[in-house]
């Protein structure tokens, strides 16, 4: 089922009802219950794989057939459809609604940054109250990552094609997709990742109707 | 035996082709239903390879990544398309991985 264009999950033992863009139970036993979001992120398999060399993957292979070759919602990315029930509206004019914006949350809020506005391969490290976050796209600016910057002061340095990050009180250099600093006196250590879901910008905006869309 | 064969042929459908009815209304919105429950199967015991096993992995598509540090995991939003749903463990905790 879909609720705001979004998956409605049910579990097993109580039949509660649960959105999955919010993790929030919607009907049932447990309503009101909300999720725990696990440290997870999506991008394209090549850019995973690079990150996690050791990672395992879900086997396509049942019943001795490969399913999920390809993907079949192809037709759905490339048409002006806003979602697939034709029934949510969409009001908010600043954004194109299927505009693609990588999502996170934190404390209690919702933000959004706008694919097309990272460079491939790019930075943004927006302030969100008085705490900076570290917003990396993917080489191919598909996908991104974000990171809490915590204490790190950082300035963006290009070095052999690369966006790095100069944190000048440790005089160490980051690789911002990885999260790690890749040489200085912090050579190894890692930024706090945040869960990020990759949608549309109507999806999003849909379950956090006061999302802030973060600009550079 | 009719309705499951139907089940199965609306599963293969694009979701906008399906017939949604509205089931309910929850905070102003409609609550819509276009297969019966289960129609799409979650998967529940989930068999996993390491890279040199992913033959039938595509380069550019995309996966949902989970890590706790010791174990990363991927699944391919391909074939959720036709899941949802992935119940996993990930070092000791139950997590559900959803599309």
């Amino acid at each position: 089922m879909l609720w705001r264009e979004n998956l409605i999950m049910y579990d097993r033992q109580t039949d509660t009802w649960w959105a999955q863009a919010s993790g929030k139970a919607i009907e049932g036993p447990l309503k009101g219950a909300t999720l725990t979001l696990v440290a997870s992120n999506m991008m394209r398999w090549r850019d995973w794989k690079r990150l996690h060399p050791t990672t395992l993957v879900l086997s396509k292979l049942a019943n001795g057939r490969t399913r999920g070759t390809s993907d079949n919602y192809e037709g759905y990315h490339g048409s002006p459809n806003i979602g697939v029930t034709g029934r949510l509206g969409f009001k908010r004019e600043d954004l194109a609604a299927k505009t693609r914006i990588v999502g996170f949350r934190f404390a209690d809020r919702a933000y959004a940054v706008d694919l097309n506005v990272l460079t491939p391969g790019g930075v943004m490290i927006p302030a969100i109250n008085d705490e900076r976050f570290v917003v990396a796209a993917t080489p191919d600016g598909s996908a991104a990552r974000v990171f809490r910057a915590r204490s790190h002061v950082f300035t963006e340095r290009i070095e052999g094609g690369r966006t790095m990050l100069v944190d000048k009180a440790t005089g160490s250099v980051w690789n911002p997709f990885e999260g790690r600093a890749a040489s200085g006196r912090l050579a190894g250590t890692t930024l706090d990742e945040v869960p990020v879901t990759l949608s549309y910008w109507f999806a999003w905006r849909a379950f956090f109707p006061d999302v802030v869309l973060l600009k550079r | 035996m009719r309705m499951m064969v139907l089940t199965l042929a609306l599963a293969l459908l694009p979701a906008a082709q399906r017939p949604w009815a509205e089931v309910m209304v929850i905070d102003g919105d409609p609550v819509m239903r276009g297969l019966p429950k289960d129609g799409i199967p979650a998967i529940d015991n989930p068999v996993f390879v390491p890279i040199g096993e992913a033959t039938f992995m595509d380069d550019n598509e995309l996966v949902i990544g989970v890590s706790d540090g010791t174990t990363a995991k991927a699944y391919s939003t391909w074939l959720l398309n036709g899941h949802e749903i992935v119940n996993d463990t990930l070092g000791s905790a139950s997590i559900a991985v959803t599309w």
